[in-house]
């Protein structure tokens, strides 16, 4: 890949990870540079929408870092675990509230699922869960998240 | 019962940043240098380790001279 076609993908990219890591990390712009360095650095040679998955894919595994390491800092420091979620001025307040209220994971694959239309299979790679897991987790997150929303109206 | 399908489908698209070229750049940059830092780092602590080993060496000589 050289300059021009990073600049590419990136442009056309970064707006969708953005999106999807401002519902699980405290600093969104920041991951998604990181998820690019690294996409970078492994020297993948695919091409198309299966660079994509490569990203949502280092993307989740950058967040879930985060989730950890937040988890670990609440356990020493007794802060809050569960990372701050920014609010989206633009997007549904509903939506955004209900999502505000489940798991990093569930939010992650509420989101690949719901959002951005990736199919079990594809949520099972990113999330390195198994495609059955994905399968009832989804369900369970999609019930939960459908109840708080009926809740909020 | 919620829609979620239409919920999600309802948000507004993704929005490009004007600074999204220039940050491509400085990625870009950034893992073209990381390698050659890399490499300097590994040979600056090699170059350390000789310089550490030398050192040890002169004092076992030297110690070894003296008794």
């Amino acid at each position: 890949m050289n300059e021009r076609e990073l600049e590419e993908l990136y442009c056309a990219t970064a707006p969708r990870l953005r999106r999807y890591l401002a519902r699980l990390v405290d600093d969104p712009e920041d991951v998604t540079q990181e998820t690019f360095f690294r996409y970078l650095r492994a020297g993948y040679t695919v091409t198309g929408e299966e660079r994509v998955k490569i990203l949502f894919t280092i993307a989740t595994n950058l967040a879930r870092n985060a989730w950890n390491a937040g988890r670990a800092s609440a356990r020493q420091g007794g802060a809050e675990a569960r990372p701050t979620f920014r609010p989206d001025p633009i997007d549904r307040l509903d939506l955004i509230a209900a999502l505000r209220a489940l798991s990093p994971r569930e939010r992650a694959l509420i989101w690949l699922a719901c959002a951005e239309g990736y199919a079990h299979r594809d949520v099972a790679r990113m999330m390195g869960m198994a495609q059955a897991s994905v399968r009832v987790l989804l369900f369970r997150a999609r019930r939960k998240l459908a109840r708080l929303m009926e809740r909020e109206r | 019962m919620i829609d979620l399908e239409k919920a999600f489908a309802e948000l507004p698209p993704p929005a490009p940043d004007a600074g999204d070229a220039e940050a491509a750049r400085r990625i870009w940059l950034r893992a073209r240098v990381a390698p050659i830092a890399k490499e300097r780092l590994r040979f600056a602590s090699f170059a350390l380790l000789l310089g550490a080993l030398d050192a040890i060496a002169m004092l076992l000589i030297a110690t070894a001279v003296s008794a």
